[in-house]
């Protein structure tokens, strides 16, 4: 009896430690990672989005985009009918604030924070195209200023 | 009973609740990391009833390149005209905040000189005519690439209820 016992206090602390070590990750950010890794060719890749959708509550879409310090991040909002607002942050705190077409010189290395908002109560979808440029190309010149 | 049919007993009355136990703590956690809400206090001291959450900007190491800054990103939820009180409580790093409101309007605080952490953010607004999910990032305030733990409290309350005495302007 005191085997079975020790057996299974012995699961259970192993549980419990495996459970510790799977909620530690949690307080890190949780929003989608989009990096890409197509080394600066000027060909766009795109995403489709959806906001709202949760009744009268405002459902923003976010994610994070990696980029290099100088690098040029072109964000761009298609296929909405309605309103939208292209928001980001990057990791300085400097923030972006645009309708739908924004260009951003990476200030410091590392994740961009990127906020789409649709005005309306029912689900909004859109189509987001985004590239990533290397310092110094051509269609980025010195990009959007923060506010 | 013998000794291996009462392991195999103990073995099958343990397992389920210990997965049962991870499961809830695992749906907490995740839960917590993106999306949070909230019940709305009726208190008036500052920061009452605010629910704390535990933070972590950087993540772990380097995902590319080699330092790279990772804020840490959640959508908390408040209500149309409400008051949504978000404070850094603790950190090991000066931290900055900023908040991207579901309507877009976008808040930035880097010190909210309330002891006993005077460098720590906090933004406090009210909601108006828009409410829903608004964005949060925290970030080391001059956007250094370092690793550091941090908490943050997030209260909601009526638009009138002191905490969001002199809000927090929005970025012009």
């Amino acid at each position: 009896m005191n085997r079975a016992r020790l057996n299974g206090r012995h699961l259970l602390a192993v549980l419990s430690l495996l459970g510790a070590a799977w909620l530690c990750p949690a307080p890190a950010s949780a929003a989608t990672r989009i990096h890409d890794n197509s080394n600066a060719s000027l060909v766009d890749d795109y995403v489709y989005g959806a906001t709202n959708g949760h009744g009268a509550a405002r459902k923003p879409w976010v994610a994070q985009f990696a980029a290099a310090q100088g690098d040029c991040l072109k964000l761009l909002i298609q296929d909405v009918s309605t309103t939208t607002k292209l928001r980001a942050v990057t990791g300085d705190g400097s923030i972006y604030i645009i309708a739908n077409n924004l260009w951003i010189i990476a200030p410091v290395t590392g994740w961009i924070t990127v906020h789409v908002d649709i005005s309306g109560d029912t689900e909004q979808r859109f189509k987001l195209i985004y590239s990533l440029l290397r310092p110094g190309a051509d269609y980025c010149g010195a990009g959007d200023p923060p506010h | 009973m013998n000794r291996v049919q009462l392991a195999a007993t103990a073995r099958r009355r343990i397992l389920p609740s210990s997965i049962l136990i991870l499961a809830l703590l695992g749906g907490a956690g995740s839960l917590a990391a993106g999306e949070l809400m909230a019940a709305k206090s009726t208190c008036t001291t500052l920061d009452c009833q605010a629910t704390i959450i535990p933070g972590f900007i950087n993540g772990w190491g380097a995902s590319f390149d080699q330092a790279n800054v990772g804020p840490w990103v959640a959508q908390v939820f408040a209500a149309k005209l409400e008051c949504l009180r978000l404070r850094v409580t603790a950190q090991s790093v000066d931290t900055e905040m900023v908040v991207i409101a579901a309507g877009g309007n976008a808040y930035r605080n880097n010190n909210s000189n309330i002891a006993p952490c005077p460098t720590c953010p906090l933004v406090k607004f009210k909601t108006g005519n828009v409410g829903g999910w608004h964005t949060v990032q925290v970030s080391q305030k001059g956007g250094v690439p370092v690793s550091s733990a941090f908490t943050l409290s997030y209260g909601r309350y009526d638009a009138t209820n002191p905490n969001c005495a002199s809000p927090t302007p929005p970025v012009p």
